[in-house]
């Protein structure tokens, strides 16, 4: 039942493959809506942009796929067989099959799959195939950090030509992890490079998940490569706290407990601020439960580190607690101004277990702990209330997450009504 | 000003009844009426669109219309020297079809069709030193292939020929905060990840990792105003979630937390009432795929015309009761 066999067919596959061969900066494919045919090519190359007309694809795809499937051993190259249809795993193998006999070369196979993803961004093959051939030049003592920065590039590429793409952001991870082992410098550019990019695609559940992905590895990190966290850190706490009236400083923290605790906190400042700005964005509420429980799992395990100290003293939180919730209706209380401070330990070095603090010290650190978690629970009320009535959908999330700070995160939040 | 949420809008024109006749019909045709592009674009996965059309078709007591001996015949020739089966004749191995296969041979109760052994041989190959599996040689790792294999071997009778520990030791690194589970430790929390993570706990008895209430409050919060669910949080509702969710629910005990009439008409909804078939949302084009997950969802929810189908395997109940499998379920 097949077709006659395409006379036009080898020559349009060998123009496609040729476009491969003759353009390195070759960046786009796609198929144009051609539907009647001139007795032209319909292989387009203009600009590095390859297109195909559409009123051949049945014929060369359906040629290619014969031919491909029953000369395997004849080991052709065929682009346009995975250009049209990429899923099929079959013809990824035959490509690997070619590269490990070196008849390809991988850097191609990676401009090819590039050119690929522009036409399907999602496709879960193209990401499989790229980790293979990123593996095999690991093995070749490829330069780590220029192909980790092609991957990337690549990765945010097929993210901003899909929304929610799972493999994109999958592979992003993947790389992060087999690229640069988790180091501080790169982790801290993906951090502050992503926070644009979620900040511009607040729909996005899995760009927002990918800086958590992020977060979890830095919240790991004992150091830090660059001291401007620790400055970013501290004045991120500040405006965090601002709600706050608390004498302690911040002195005997260790500064590894100022970059996780600034870290969280920019990250909750920034994810109210975009909850406001744009309503209605589920990614949004889900990404600040994430937050919050790191925030609450970071802050239960300190104390729980501190030696001896136990659980908090109930009744200071919860007149914290109350402060705060009246304070609520009177909007953002001032900023706290930069206290001078003293017997400042600014060395970085951790907390260890041994490391003895004084008894007040490590009250103070207790009390600072404590401030955080009601600062927290301020944050919750405000935003709910600072939710506008008049938005069903952002009503509807707010309440939800209401429940689930009661619910799930256990947390003793008083009832909130809505502002206008 | 209102943000729309993302979801797709009912009305009264999509299909109310269970179409039960046009689906057999749709089913039965399938195969037969394939133009050549069709063919030869969709061939890669045909292993597994045999499985879904005759679970579908089964599920409706309409076995013995489809062409036994045919499909018989061709999963023999799918079978390779690796020991792993293709999705068709002349394409590679993949633990993907491999399952399939072995869900049709079991329907089929035909395993002699096949060379057990080296199915068993082929699965343990792929099993990595952290637990986890690849998808096949090219080393491709995903939470999905770990449900395949352990899905496949428990089918088999054969878990033991593998680290039963150290899977359940992957899958249980891929868990996020959530509740949920990704492709990959630290990957995002996915539906149709979830079930196949609670899927391969459910077999291996290892329930007691998950926090139940956790995701079962995620997995109910895929439940949109249409009735119909998604598989993660902005995502529009398709059919297959139905399925995904549902079924992740019922393994927890938890199926009555998703609003059932709703779903149910949001299924109905999804019925092509010219062709028969299902689609993933009302008004697309139907395929044998989202046909499956559709009865199978109606099935899990009750309807007394599909017979019942087990959440677990995505197989009829009386197939997995027939191998006396009793994949572990939580209950509140």
């Amino acid at each position: 039942m097949q077709d006659d066999p395409f006379p036009a067919a080898e020559r349009i596959l060998s123009e496609i493959e040729t476009v491969f061969k003759k353009d390195p900066k070759l960046k786009e494919f796609d198929i144009v809506p051609v539907t009647v045919n001139h007795n032209k090519s319909p292989v387009l190359h203009v600009e590095h942009c390859l297109g195909l007309e559409s009123w051949c694809v049945r014929h060369v795809y359906c040629y290619t796929y014969r031919r491909l499937m029953d000369a395997r051993h004849l080991r052709n190259r065929r682009e346009g067989a995975l250009l049209l249809n990429p899923d099929v795993t079959t013809f990824w193998n035959m490509r690997r099959e070619l590269l490990q006999a070196s008849r390809l070369d991988m850097q191609g196979e990676l401009h090819f799959t590039a050119v690929l993803l522009s036409r399907k961004p999602k496709c879960a093959e193209a990401f499989a195939h790229r980790k293979w051939v990123v593996k095999r030049l690991l093995l070749a003592d490829a330069d780590k950090d220029e192909l980790l920065e092609k991957e990337l590039q690549v990765s945010q590429y097929a993210a901003d030509r899909y929304p929610n793409n799972y493999h994109a952001w999958s592979h992003r991870m993947w790389c992060l992890t087999h690229l640069a082992s988790f180091a501080s410098a790169p982790l801290l550019k993906e951090w502050s490079s992503s926070e644009a990019w979620v900040s511009s695609h607040v729909s996005d559940h899995s760009g927002l998940q990918y800086r958590q992905f992020l977060l979890n590895h830095l919240l790991e990190l004992k150091q830090f490569v660059s001291d401007d966290v620790t400055e970013k850190a501290r004045k991120s706490i500040l405006q965090f706290l601002s709600c706050s009236w608390s004498e302690d400083t911040i002195d005997t923290v260790q500064s590894a407990l100022i970059k996780a605790v600034g870290l969280i906190a920019s990250e909750l400042l920034l994810n109210t601020d975009l909850i406001l700005r744009f309503a209605g964005h589920e990614a949004l509420w889900c990404h600040r439960r994430y937050l919050l429980m790191s925030f609450k799992k970071f802050l239960t395990s300190r104390r729980a580190d501190m030696n001896g100290i136990g659980g908090c003293r109930c009744s200071k939180v919860s007149a914290i607690r109350n402060r705060c919730a009246e304070k609520s209706s009177e909007g953002v209380s001032a900023l706290n101004k930069d206290k001078p401070s003293n017997h400042m330990n600014v060395d970085g070095v951790p907390l260890e277990k041994d490391q003895k603090l004084s008894s007040e010290e490590l009250a103070a650190l207790d009390r600072y702990l404590c401030n955080l978690q009601g600062a927290m629970i301020w944050h919750e009320v405000k935003l709910i209330s600072n939710c506008r009535p008049d938005e069903l959908h952002q009503q509807r999330l707010a309440k939800q997450h209401h429940k689930w700070l009661s619910h799930v995160l256990k947390l003793d939040i008083p009832a909130v009504t809505c502002h206008n | 000003m209102t943000t729309l949420m993302k979801d797709v809008v009912l009305t009264v024109n999509h299909p109310k009844e269970l179409l039960l006749q046009k689906h057999a019909d749709y089913i039965a045709a399938y195969v037969i009426n394939k133009d050549e592009y069709e063919y030869c674009m969709t061939e890669y996965l045909r292993m597994s669109g045999i499985y879904w059309g005759l679970t579908a078709i089964e599920l409706m007591g309409h076995l013995e219309r489809m062409n036994k001996q045919e499909i018989l015949d061709f999963i023999k020739q799918c079978q390779d020297d690796s020991g792993g089966v293709s999705a068709s004749i002349g394409h590679d191995p993949h633990l993907l079809y491999t399952l399939s296969a072995v869900q049709i041979l079991i329907m089929y109760d035909a395993l002699d069709v096949i060379n057990v052994d080296r199915i068993v041989q082929y699965v343990k190959s792929l099993q990595q030193s952290d637990g986890s599996f690849y998808g096949d040689k090219w080393g491709d790792v995903d939470t999905r292939f770990s449900f395949c294999a352990i899905a496949c071997l428990s089918l088999l009778g054969k878990l033991e020929a593998i680290d039963v520990e150290k899977a359940v030791e992957f899958v249980i690194s891929c868990m996020n905060f959530d509740g949920g589970f990704g492709s990959r430790p630290g990957s995002e929390s996915h539906a149709g990840l979830i079930y196949c993570c609670l899927g391969m706990l459910s077999i291996t008895g290892h329930l007691h990792y998950v926090d139940a209430d956790l995701l079962g409050w995620w997995l109910c919060e895929r439940q949109l105003p249409s009735g119909g669910l998604n598989g993660r949080p902005e995502k529009l509702p398709d059919v297959c979630y139905s399925w995904w969710v549902l079924a992740s629910l019922c393994i927890l005990g938890r199926s009555h937390w998703i609003h059932r009439e709703a779903l149910v008409t949001f299924v109905l909804a999804c019925q092509d009432p010219e062709t028969g078939g299902f689609s993933d949302r009302p008004g697309d084009l139907p395929d044998p795929f989202h046909t499956l997950f559709g009865l199978a969802a109606l099935s899990l929810l009750g309807d007394p015309t599909v017979k019942p189908v087990n959440p677990t395997y995505c197989m009829p109940q009386h197939v997995i009761d027939r191998l006396g499998l009793r994949p572990q379920k939580l209950s509140l």
